[in-house]
């Protein structure tokens, strides 16, 4: 069950994807923070699915610009640590084909990728997770 | 589907739903070669693996009231937003804007037709551009939202009429320091130029009117005003020309 209201459900997973891009808790609430007060001052958003992806075209501009972190504090962020190491565009790309948000195609689209592009950067992705992390392969 | 193809589908496609019929498609041909097929089953045991991580991750509850509270203030501001035309304030809100849409096009009747100049220098600048200065790009005018916003260009519309022209390339440059979305659409040579008009003193009233122009004796240039952002169409041609295009219904 969503612990967001029905047309914000995306929230969680656009704050584990921000959570991937910056490595921090903080930071990644921050990014989403921002990313929703800038959907908040457009008035042209009024579809719930064309919110979701201004958003999440939002994380992915912003996202790629935040630091590495060499090392995680907590839990969650040692979870998902293992995608945080990835270089761009690849981690953009596998954690959102794996959070299962968008379809090929948009996702593709959202990341400004043609499809043999993406699945370029998404099997650069799985190559480097199977040879840098054992138990995942 | 051939067994490569199918492979390179299911790189960008998850199993989920099973009910797609591409992904069973491409499963079955994917079936006819075994190392194509083992190699697909490694992929969707790490996609799954990295899935499972992903799912597993709690939110803090901190960061669920938050990020909630924000999410339903924006849907508290937008509801207000709406329309009711049984409310009594609407209501008047409503003949008072009629009565100002009078007053404004009453003021600006005698400025109708006028070809912004500021709007001119920059249908000049965008012919100036070359193929080569800009990146490719193949999709229809109206689903490059997306990749311009990727871009830093926020607030990209293109009118509905047209959206579905084909476009081979797209950039950002900037007039005065404030940055123009332009396409490339081979259909009639056109370019696409869409800005922000408050920046750079232009303004077209009413909203989705049209005003044409021809410039450096062989191109012409239509704009319009919508949704606060100003879309032009260039073309080399005559004013003639481009009155046709944007006439056809």
């Amino acid at each position: 069950m969503s612990l967001f209201p029905k047309e914000w459900s995306f929230l969680a997973e656009a704050w584990k994807f921000a959570l991937v891009l910056t490595g921090r808790e903080a930071a990644a609430t921050a990014l989403v923070s921002g990313a929703l007060t800038a959907v908040s001052k457009r008035a042209d958003l009024h579809e719930a699915e064309r919110t979701r992806r201004v958003l999440f075209s939002i994380l992915c501009r912003e996202g790629a610009k935040a630091a590495a972190v060499a090392v995680p504090e907590t839990p969650s962020e040692r979870s998902v640590f293992f995608l945080h190491q990835l270089p761009e565009p690849s981690r953009q790309a596998i954690t959102l084909f794996s959070l299962g948000a968008f379809s090929g195609e948009r996702l593709a689209s959202l990341l400004g990728k043609s499809e043999p592009e993406l699945a370029r950067c998404l099997d650069d992705a799985r190559s480097r997770l199977r040879a840098h992390h054992a138990p995942l392969s | 589907m051939s067994p490569k193809s199918a492979r390179q589908f299911l790189a960008i496609h998850p199993p989920e739903p099973p009910d797609s019929r591409e992904v069973a498609k491409a499963l079955e041909a994917l079936a006819k070669s075994p190392p194509l097929l083992a190699e697909y089953e490694v992929q969707v045991a790490l996609d799954k693996a990295v899935h499972s991580a992903l799912k597993g991750l709690d939110l803090p509850p901190e960061v669920v009231g938050d990020l909630g509270a924000r999410a339903e203030a924006i849907s508290a501001a937008r509801s207000r937003r709406r329309f009711n035309p049984r409310d009594p304030a609407m209501l008047a809100v409503a003949i008072g804007f009629l009565l100002l849409v009078a007053v404004l096009a009453w003021h600006f009747l005698g400025r109708a037709g006028i070809f912004p100049e500021e709007a001119l220098t920059i249908a000049t600048e965008g012919s100036k551009l070359r193929a080569e200065q800009f990146e490719v790009v193949e999709d229809k005018a109206g689903a490059l939202e997306d990749w311009f916003v990727l871009k830093g260009f926020d607030r990209f519309h293109v009118p509905a009429k047209f959206a579905s022209f084909d476009v081979v390339g797209a950039r950002i440059f900037k007039i005065e320091n404030r940055p123009v979305a332009v396409l490339a659409v081979p259909e009639n040579h056109m370019f696409f130029l869409v800005f922000d008009p408050v920046p750079l003193g232009i303004e077209i009233h009413p909203e989705g009117s049209w005003r044409i122009a021809e410039f450096d004796y062989k191109f012409a240039a239509a704009i319009r005003e919508e949704k606060g952002m100003c879309f032009m169409v260039v073309i080399k041609g005559t004013k003639k020309d481009l009155a046709q295009l944007i006439e056809k219904p």
